[in-house]
């Protein structure tokens, strides 16, 4: 079985390397496909309705291109949503909760958004959707590779100061669905750069240390293509000779580039030896095109 | 361009700013190199810079120590760690029995581990220190590659909150010796809060948490003074902001939220860093213009077409690149100095290539 089936799908990757445009696109993917996918990114980002280029996206999901579903997860509603788990009455959850002092209190504290977080993602991986189909798959866009090894330590953190009681419980049901291959998968975005390359192999080993987590598809998004044609390059000694040094240099800086980048690459694939994806870069950006090179992919 | 950043540098603290994938670090360590080489003792606190820079600075990366780099006398360089730092800072303000215990405490423990919020407490700390100490003339902080890097701002205040009379009395009696102890609750309000906890996370962990009220209030007057000061010094107008970015549209779109929550913040940037915003003419530092050599005729004709071409596509497009640039500064404020720098055609990977970086730029 293949990563992409399952139906909790985390993507991780350093800031800035277009990780977002990867999710929504996985997503548009998905919907052609036939699924119903949602998109959930966390608290304070507002990047989903930039990259779907629709209006603001709220904590309930709501559809942002056809058959695409996204939720924005504010941290004080999830919060709600815990606690009223526990209180049975939500609007008294809610006045708990928006309490001056506890609220304070639960923006400070420890690992109370992390727990708080991975319980509303386990919520969204069960719910099912009208009462009949469940969302298809759930993708995740983690805020920075950090936050991914969060999440996965958070039992780790609590191991010896939660031995029982609810959020023991509540742990060991995350580290079954975070552990489980058949359901979820992590996926790492990057770009053919050296500074997230390396974050990358670094993230890579200590996912590895830890063991459990099943890894999904490594995308190496914006792999620059050859810049100049054979036959050119072919020339470039002639060209030189005719005056066309300055731009002859310029094709050679841009050619060092795109080999770097393809070094980088292959390199990453190599050691990793996840199945990956190479993406083009696009310009002008274009998500549907995105898209199709995803929807490709094996 | 010196001017712009000379008026930067000549502060005592300078916050660099931005989305992440834009070379925020390599920039904050740029401009400390730079302050140093002018004369004044400088020191970056940088935030998981790339090996090889890491290398160039002498970080090994393996604590947070404070250390001079190798040939920069006047340059001093740290990482900071999240779990070192707090240890430290627990040292420093308990009494040496209450240490222990704090470094016991198990909440105290998962809460010094790798939690995202930590890093903003850690560097609002070690900002403290190192400006309390005075050691150094100019403090260049790098901030983490994400839009809560802006927690910074945030943190002493929210840490100088949660310690306040408010939340730690509404859980804690302040005489109270029962350790531990659910009964030891002073207000209704903090019986049902404590109650309700115990639900959420069981009673071994509210116990512990209870344990750790009781630790920080004790430490709280160390923890208050020291959160208001580096609030302040953040505040203070003395206090430089660099939003770096790059000029694809994402960075852009990234900078501008970040920018907005400065202005929430009444914080404005002093120096708007475009890195990467063009490939400069061969053998200048300026951006490459548009015009090829005339045609060549024959069957060199093609191959000529096809460069032309590539360099026109690129002339354009970077100049697309450094409008858009200008566009956000003004957008914010016309009157901002900003500057491009040139993608380098180098690795940064020794202090010489670090410190040609931003000679390779132009005023937007």
């Amino acid at each position: 079985m293949t990563s992409e089936t399952r139906r909790l799908q985390l993507f991780t990757g350093k800031g800035g390397v277009g990780k977002s445009s990867v999710v929504a696109a996985s997503a548009l993917a998905a919907a052609r496909a036939g699924r119903r996918p949602l998109v959930v990114e966390l608290g304070h980002r507002a990047t989903m309705a930039t990259v779907f280029e629709a209006p603001a996206i709220g904590h309930e999901p709501t559809e942002v291109a056809p058959g695409v579903h996204a939720a924005n997860i504010d941290f004080d509603e999830a919060l709600v949503d815990y606690v009223a788990e526990h209180a049975k009455v939500r609007a008294l959850a809610r006045r708990i909760v928006r309490g001056d002092a506890l609220r304070r209190f639960f923006h400070a504290a420890p690992a109370v958004s992390e727990v708080v977080t991975l319980r509303m993602l386990e919520r969204l991986e069960e719910a099912t959707v009208r009462g009949e189909s469940r969302w298809d798959p759930v993708l995740v866009d983690l805020d920075a590779t950090g936050h991914a090894l969060m999440f996965l330590s958070l039992p780790e953190v609590f191991a010896d100061l939660a031995t029982r009681g609810p959020l023991a419980r509540l742990l060991r049901g995350f580290t079954a669905l975070l552990s489980d291959h058949e359901r979820t998968a992590l996926n790492l975005v990057t770009l053919p750069d050296e500074l997230p390359a390396q974050e990358t192999r670094e993230l890579h080993a200590a996912l590895r240390a830890k063991g459990s987590v099943p890894l999904g598809r490594l995308f190496i998004n914006r792999v620059p293509a050859p810049p100049v044609s054979e036959p050119t390059r072919a020339r470039y000694a002639e060209l030189e000779r005719a005056g066309w040094d300055a731009e002859v240099a310029l094709a050679r800086r841009l050619e060092s580039v795109h080999e770097r980048a393809t070094a980088i690459a292959d390199r990453l694939e190599r050691e990793l030896e996840l199945p990956t994806l190479r993406l083009p870069v696009l310009e002008p950006f274009d998500l549907h095109q995105l898209a199709t090179h995803l929807g490709g992919a094996s | 361009m010196s001017v712009h950043l000379d008026a930067l540098l000549d502060r005592r603290l300078v916050v660099c700013v931005g989305p992440g994938g834009v070379g925020k670090t390599t920039s904050a360590a740029a401009l400390a190199l730079r302050a140093a080489r002018q004369g004044r003792r400088a020191l970056v606190l940088t935030i998981d810079p790339a090996r090889r820079l890491a290398d160039a600075l002498g970080l090994d990366g393996l604590d947070d120590t404070i250390r001079v780099v190798d040939d920069e006398p006047n340059l001093s360089a740290a990482m900071l760690d999240t779990k070192a730092s707090y240890d430290a800072l627990m040292g420093r303000i308990a009494e040496p029995d209450a240490r222990e215990t704090i470094l016991g405490n198990r909440v105290y423990q998962a809460f010094s581990k790798t939690l995202a919020r930590s890093h903003a407490y850690v560097a609002a700390e070690r900002l403290y220190d190192v400006l309390d100490k005075g050691d150094h003339d100019l403090v260049v902080l790098d901030t983490p590659p994400t839009r809560s890097a802006l927690e910074i701002l945030d943190a002493p205040h929210q840490l100088a909150r949660f310690l306040d009379d408010g939340v730690l009395r509404f859980f804690l009696e302040p005489d109270d010796s029962i350790m531990g102890s659910l009964a030891s609750l002073a207000s209704a309000g903090g019986r049902a809060a404590m109650k309700l906890l115990g639900k959420l996370a069981g009673e071994e962990v509210t116990a512990e948490l209870l344990g750790f009220f009781h630790l920080l209030a004790d430490q709280r007057e160390g923890f208050l003074e020291r959160a208001q000061s580096t609030a302040a010094t953040l505040r203070d107008p003395a206090t430089g902001y660099a939003l770096v970015a790059s000029t694809s549209t994402t960075a852009l779109a990234d900078a501008r939220a970040l920018a907005s929550e400065l202005a929430e913040r009444h914080r404005t940037p002093s120096l708007f860093l475009f890195n990467r915003a063009y490939l400069s003419e061969p053998g200048a530092s300026t951006p490459l213009a548009g015009a090829s050599p005339e045609l060549p005729e024959g069957e060199l004709q093609p191959a000529a077409e096809e460069l032309r071409v590539l360099r026109e596509h690129i002339a354009d497009t970077q100049r697309a690149a450094l409008e858009s640039a200008a566009r956000f500064r003004d957008s914010f404020d016309p009157e901002a100095p900003a500057l491009a720098v040139a993608e380098s055609p180098e690795d940064i990977r020794t202090l010489e290539a670090l410190g040609r970086l931003l000679d390779r730029s132009v005023p937007v």
